[in-house]
């Protein structure tokens, strides 16, 4: 068997996966083509156009949902170097959680 | 014969004739409206009149090479035509590089058969030059030419600020891998390219009003604000519509070689993470972006997918994506040809023509004749040499609602004169767009509250249409 994929899937025999392979392949180049048409109408611009200025603007976007898992991060990092000193790591995880907590308070206040 | 296609320039330039061929046909030679084709006015004031261009961080050296470009071969039949053509000469380097970096055919195929990089390609934008520059700056990457890799992804920015993304990958496999930044220094080399802002911003301004700092500051990350990541999670209605959007994108665009970006993305993950980052970050930057039309931004993942797809050997899977890639060269040549297939009523340029018969001081409101009729109402005011027309939208939305008040009494002075215009999408499957004279009334409700939802015009507010 030349294709990698049955390779990895079992290196010796045939599996269900290495036999079922090929059609999967010629199913997605159909399902290519079909997606190519669909997305037409997208790419034209035509959908896009009809929803132009009417985007919602809502409070909780991917922006704030950054911020937040960056402040998480960040403060999960700081508290992971001090490992053995319980207080400290405490203080850090609390310190982090009331600046997520203050983080969305000031959002929605000015979306409100 | 191997050798040949190994080392020899003949098949790159084989494929990029043939690239040239395919979409500079399918190039539209009159301005559209298809395709989002809205910046397309903003190039051709700064390529023609000199000025400045869209905010992304300005292009100023995309601007400097349509500018010696339109002026050095003016033979073209229309400027936006010999724009256009050159962005397609762009397209086309973007699939030789692609086949000379990977050495297969693969590669190009995905991109000339992906149905986004072949809209974006056949109008005038600056999509391809940037692939151009972020797949040149990745090849250096890849051959350790790392110096190179970061300066030619800084003249990219200069193009669009998708390169961007270049040096953020650069960079954190450089601190990853613990090599020297040296190299690093050099994605500062083209910010001198910035002076181009003050130095093309002059009478008549267009879009930085004064010289004052806040100003360039407004015009560089103002517009962008709100829209980086600004898709609303909650509530999901975007959110759901996006990921149709975004799905159909991928999958029309990379289809079955979807599967081999998969295990090539496997395969490489651990000793090379920069080119699976080049092809997720931009998809992930379109995918929570508030604004619809950043798919385009998709034409960069496409084309650092396609370099993903090369890095997998599966002979079957491979076979199959070259004939589907060939299959849907076929069928976007019957999608996507401007004059035949698409825009074949050339409905930009009809309605281009109509604002000739407008009188002088017209007060012209576009907002439901879309953003794409928007900043052609610039380029006409460009090419008459004076404000024939006032582009009255293009005023309200930055205003005040404290300092509206003025544009709220020119429209009634303009309505009492017979001077007040609103154009307007009235076939969104061919965009055709018509002029009307209308009432003050319901544009002065506009004026008040621009963000409010727009309803279709009301043929009570209609006193006749201009033909």
């Amino acid at each position: 068997m030349s294709d990698n994929l049955c390779s990895i899937a079992l290196p010796t025999t045939k599996s269900k996966m290495a036999i079922l392979a090929k059609p999967l392949i010629l199913i997605a180049v159909v399902l290519w083509i079909t997606s190519a048409y669909l997305v037409q109408p997208l790419i034209i611009g035509e959908e896009v156009f009809e929803r132009w200025n009417n985007e919602t603007v809502g409070v909780f976007t991917f922006k704030v949902l950054f911020i937040l898992v960056a402040i998480g991060a960040i403060g999960g990092y700081f508290a992971s170097m001090f490992k053995h000193n319980n207080t400290l790591r405490m203080a850090i995880h609390l310190t982090s959680m009331i600046l997520v907590m203050m983080y969305i308070y000031v959002t929605f206040s000015i979306y409100s | 014969m191997s050798t040949i296609r190994e080392h020899s320039l003949i098949v790159p330039l084989l494929v990029f004739g043939v690239a040239a061929v395919y979409f500079i046909s399918l190039s539209s030679t009159v301005p559209t409206f298809f395709n989002v084709n809205s910046d397309a006015p903003l190039f051709i004031i700064a390529a023609k009149f000199f000025r400045l261009s869209h905010p992304a961080p300005g292009s100023p050296l995309y601007n400097l090479i349509n500018m010696a470009w339109l002026h050095g071969l003016p033979f073209f039949s229309t400027d936006y035509f010999s724009l256009t053509v050159l962005n397609a000469l762009c397209s086309s380097a973007v699939a030789a590089v692609l086949y000379a970096m990977t050495r297969n055919i693969l590669a190009p195929l995905i991109w000339l058969a992906a149905g986004v990089v072949v809209t974006q390609s056949i109008i005038l934008e600056q999509y391809c030059l940037t692939v151009l520059f972020m797949l040149v700056s990745y090849w250096c990457y890849r051959n350790d030419k790392r110096s190179w890799a970061y300066a030619l992804a800084s003249f990219g920015i200069m193009v669009n600020h998708l390169a961007g993304f270049c040096i953020l990958a650069y960079l954190a496999n450089d601190v990853y891998q613990k090599n020297t930044l040296k190299p690093f220094l050099w994605s500062f080399i083209a910010l001198p390219l910035l002076a181009y802002l003050p130095l093309f911003n002059r009478p008549p301004y267009l879009l930085i009003d004064n010289e004052g700092l806040f100003a360039y500051y407004d015009y560089l990350f103002g517009g962008h604000r709100g829209l980086i990541g600004g898709l609303a999670i909650i509530p999901t209605d975007d959110l759901v519509e996006r990921i149709w959007e975004f799905s159909r994108v991928l999958l029309g665009g990379l289809g079955t070689a979807l599967i081999l970006i998969a295990l090539g993305i496997k395969k490489i993950w651990k000793d090379d993470f920069v080119l699976p980052l080049l092809f997720i970050l931009p998809a992930f930057y379109y995918f929570t972006d508030l604004d619809a039309m950043t798919y385009t931004y998709m034409t960069v993942s496409i084309a650092f997918g396609a370099l993903l797809a090369c890095h997998y050997e599966w002979k079957f899977a491979r076979i199959a994506c070259i004939v589907g890639a060939i299959v849907l060269i076929g069928f976007n040549i019957q999608w996507f040809d401007f004059g035949r297939t698409l825009d074949a009523d050339q409905t930009q340029a009809t309605w281009y023509e109509t604002l000739d018969k407008l009188p002088e001081g017209t007060v012209l409101q576009i907002d439901r004749g879309g953003c794409c009729a928007l900043l052609w109402v610039m380029l006409y005011n460009m090419e008459q040499d004076r404000e024939k027309i006032f582009n009255i939208k293009k005023y309200i939305v930055d205003t005040p609602p404290s300092e509206r008040d003025k544009y709220i009494d020119m429209v009634q002075e303009a309505a009492d004169n017979g001077l007040l215009y609103e154009a307007v999408v009235t076939d969104n499957d061919t965009y055709r767009v018509e002029t009307f004279k209308i009432k003050a009334d319901e544009l002065i409700r506009f004026i008040q509250d621009p963000y409010a939802p727009r309803k279709p015009i009301d043929e009570k507010i209609i006193i006749s249409q201009v033909h």
